[in-house]
């Protein structure tokens, strides 16, 4: 096994913080087909994805310092280039623009929608895959990231910068849009 | 060469030569200082103007205005300063947009954030309010030191009297009118000699109720006649003598 496979996405950026700047291409070869895959639910356009990922990076760099070692790398990323994602949408005007998001302006109970992981098998996730199109952006998102990202609620949260109760509500109406092409058997599981 | 390689070839390259560079430490470490900062500055600013309403309402006694029946609660309206209540919504969504650069925020449903930031104003505002500021910076508007705060300081003490609302030492009663007589030293509209008139249904405001020397807010309304009748009447102080 390769040594830097061992190594923990938050030590790697650790590394990079105290000068070692090659380790930035360890992070860029875990997180390009990731980030790839992710632009592409957003964006059909391949080359402006992977100019926007390249965006990703440029900004992942320059903003590394900021970064909390003792806290998870993944979502940190995905901030970033969800920012850039939607920002490049909205600049297209392929997303309208909301002032406020009125999912989290109110309450909603963080438990009541938790799922339960054994749904996330590869079955739900590519009829997930089929049953985008449709879907409106902010609940594309969090059903990418969710059961293709494999991020918790909390990181999604993180992800997104919303309420941790707004997750689960969003992740609750998108499978409701979804409804129609899932089985009802896998959704209820 | 394929295209990951590609890219994070012409990363690195690009990173070795200097052209991307890391933002130092500092850079955050400043701007979340001057995040906080205008969070900070602008709470303050908004516990000021807070402030500065009750202050202009308590001292100008238009509270009284909303035991004056429908006339008076729509007097106390018109008379609002909802211009700084636009600003001060403004600011408090300014604070909260803010805010939300942290996680503590983002996590938090926007309505608590706004309610929070609405009960920490508040309290900062009555901490200010006993405070004897507004009275220090109106007393140095009145004796011009504070040019800048002239518009927002010098007529906070004086009741709507271009709604028909009064203050003054009353100097004579009849039995439909009464006089009464003010100077509060700057020598503005309200200040002189204005008579009430007492409608023939309101027997409640007569000698037995008011008496002269008694310092009164009097709200009116103007009728076609030129006549400015009472409609709310509220006896401030008692036995107070015409300077």
């Amino acid at each position: 096994m390769n040594r830097n496979e061992e190594i923990t996405d938050e030590d790697l950026v650790f590394s990079i913080q105290q000068g070692d700047k090659e380790k930035f291409g360890v992070v860029m070869d875990r997180y390009e087909k990731k980030l790839l895959s992710y632009g592409r639910k957003f964006i059909a356009d391949t080359y402006r994805i992977e100019d926007l990922v390249q965006d990703v990076f440029i900004k992942t760099y320059e903003n590394i310092m900021s970064f909390d070692t003792t806290r998870k790398f993944s979502p940190w990323i995905y901030r970033i280039s969800h920012n850039i994602f939607i920002n490049d949408m909205k600049k297209k005007k392929a997303i309208p623009f909301h002032i406020f998001d009125f999912d989290t302006i109110f309450p909603h109970p963080e438990g009541e929608y938790l799922l339960s992981k054994e749904v996330t098998d590869k079955e739900i996730k590519d009829l997930i895959e089929k049953g985008l199109g449709n879907l409106s952006a902010e609940y594309k998102e969090v059903l990418i990231l969710y059961y293709m990202e494999d991020l918790s609620y909390k990181e999604i949260a993180d992800v997104l910068e919303i309420p941790i109760g707004t997750v689960g509500i969003r992740i609750k109406r998108a499978k409701s849009s979804l409804k129609g092409q899932i089985p009802s058997d896998i959704l209820d599981k | 060469m394929n295209k990951q390689d590609n890219l994070k070839k012409n990363i690195l390259d690009k990173i070795n030569k200097g052209d991307i560079k890391m933002k130092p430490k500092i850079y955050f470490t400043f701007k979340t200082v001057l995040v906080w900062a205008v969070i900070v500055a602008t709470v303050v600013v908004m516990s000021f103007f807070v402030s500065f309403v009750i202050f202009g309402i308590k001292e100008s006694s238009k509270l009284f205005l909303l035991g004056f029946g429908s006339a008076g609660i729509r007097t106390f309206f018109v008379a609002f300063p909802w211009l700084l209540l636009v600003l001060e919504i403004a600011l408090l969504f300014a604070v909260d947009v803010l805010l939300k650069r942290f996680k503590f925020a983002y996590r938090t449903p926007f309505i608590y954030l706004i309610l929070s930031t609405v009960i920490l104003v508040m309290f900062t505002s009555i901490f200010i309010s006993s405070t004897p500021l507004h009275e220090t910076l109106y007393q140095e508007v009145v004796e011009q030191k504070i040019p800048v705060l002239e518009a927002m300081y010098l007529n906070v003490k004086r009741p709507p009297s271009e709604k028909g609302v009064f203050r003054g030492i009353i100097t004579n009663i009849d039995d439909d009118m009464f006089t009464i007589y003010n100077d509060d030293k700057d020598k503005d509209e309200d200040d002189g000699y204005r008579t009430i008139f007492i409608p023939k249904d309101q027997s409640k405001y007569t000698s037995s109720v008011i008496k002269v020397g008694d310092f009164v807010l009097a709200a009116c309304s103007q009728e076609e006649n030129g006549r400015c009748y009472v409609y709310g009447l509220k006896n401030l102080k008692q036995n107070s003598k015409v300077k």
